[in-house]
Order: C-alpha cells, then structure tokens, then sequence
C-alpha cells in the first residue's frame, strides 16, 4: 500500500489524499515542502546593479537507489513507532520552480497525534539521511546548497 | 601479489560538478582495501575534489565508515552534506 518515488513530474495532492484514505484511519497528515523565493545569489555580493540576484527554481539530484532505500527505511521505522494505515514519501527531481512542490508525505493513522508525530519524523529525518541534493538556479548564477 | 580488487566511485552533486565525472573506476592493489585506501587513491586521482564537512560515505548503497573492508565490485558512494525536502 505504501508508495515511495521520486518522480521528475508535479506531485498530485488528489491522488495523494486518495492514496491514503482507508476506513481504518481517523486522520490524514499531509505536508508539502515548497520552493520558497530569496534573494541572494550564487556570485560573491552585486552591489553595483541595484537589486540583489532572484532564486528562479531548485534542480534536485538524487542517487536514486540509495535515497529509495533511505526512504523504505525510514518509514519502516516509522511504521514500528506510529499506527500508520497507509504512507506516502514523494520527492521531485530535476527543475522545480518557485512555488512548486519538491515533497509531498501523506499518512493516515487512527488518530491525529500520531498522525502529526510520524509526518513530522518523516519529513525531519528525510532532511538528514536521505541522498538527494539541491542545486539553486539564482538569476546570476547557480550553485549547490552545500557551498553556503 | 593478489589480484588487484575493482570497485566503482560514485560522485553527486558540486563533487561530480568538480571532478567531471560520476562514475570512476578504481583499482585498488592494497591487500584487504579499505574504503581509506579507496578515498586516498580518489585523493591522488582528483585532488581537487572539494570535501564538504558532514560528507559521508556509502558502499553498496548504506552508509558505511572508512574503516570497511572492500570486495571486487563494490560500488563506493561519496555523500556530500545532503539537501533534499
């Protein structure tokens, strides 16, 4: 029942919801991570044009049999902490633009606060174990996250 | 002298960016190689590979120590400080 992908197309919330719906399940917990605007960019300080590089979208990378075997484990610890009904981990790749969605994790449980709990330790623990990387396409240039 | 053992390096990200390659086979003729011997042989090959701190490593798709033996065919991953979400 559970799904884990990585996927280069939108992630559909319709589906999604769809997915993990089951009579068992007293709430569904869904988070979406966005691409967020900022400013800044990828060059060292322009101060001389007016107006600092725009972040125009994300490029996600992935080892992709590592970061779906991440993702299997981290929910199978999930499974083994909270009542999950049924779950969803999907993460974008490739270019996703301002706005867009780069994750979506959905899960139904029998009751909400286990609901919010595993939602929470599955996003958080995602952020640290799982190898995809994130590339920042600014107006002026592009650089990976990890060069901050 | 043993038969030299054949594993593959993988590279992500601003390392694969650095380096111009994502994959890069490695012969390694150490008896009992270690995934030091392997990152030393790495170091000598692409000096300029930059290393991020909380850069990890993975054989075989899980994460592993330095201190892991190798065997022919593994695959050797360097994980720099990952970023998805």
């Amino acid at each position: 029942m559970d799904s884990i992908r990585l996927q280069n197309q939108p992630l559909d919330v319709v589906a999604a919801i769809a997915a993990v719906t089951c009579p068992e399940a007293g709430g569904i917990n869904l988070f979406l991570g966005t691409t967020r605007a900022e400013s800044g960019g990828g060059g060292g300080g322009d101060t001389n044009s007016g107006g600092a590089p725009q972040l125009l979208a994300l490029d996600y990378e992935a080892y992709e049999p590592m970061a779906l075997a991440e993702m299997h484990k981290l929910l199978a610890h999930a499974r083994s902490t909270w009542p999950i009904t049924r779950a969803i981990i999907w993460h974008r790749l490739g270019r996703v633009a301002i706005g867009e969605s780069s994750i979506l994790i959905a899960l139904s449980c029998p009751h909400r606060a286990e609901s919010f709990e595993a939602c929470r330790y599955l996003i958080d623990e995602l952020k640290k174990s799982v190898p995809i990387w994130k590339k920042e396409i600014f107006t002026d240039a592009a650089r990976w996250q990890m060069e901050k | 002298m043993s038969s030299p053992i054949r594993i593959t390096v993988r590279l992500f990200a601003l390392m694969a960016d650095r380096a111009g390659q994502r994959e890069i086979p490695l012969s390694l003729r150490t008896s009992r190689p270690t995934v030091a011997d392997a990152l030393a042989v790495l170091h000598d090959l692409f000096p300029a590979i930059p290393w991020p701190t909380g850069t990890m490593l993975a054989l075989n798709q899980s994460y592993t120590t330095a201190a892991a033996p190798l065997t022919d065919g593994d695959e050797l991953a360097i994980i720099p400080p990952v970023s998805g979400g």
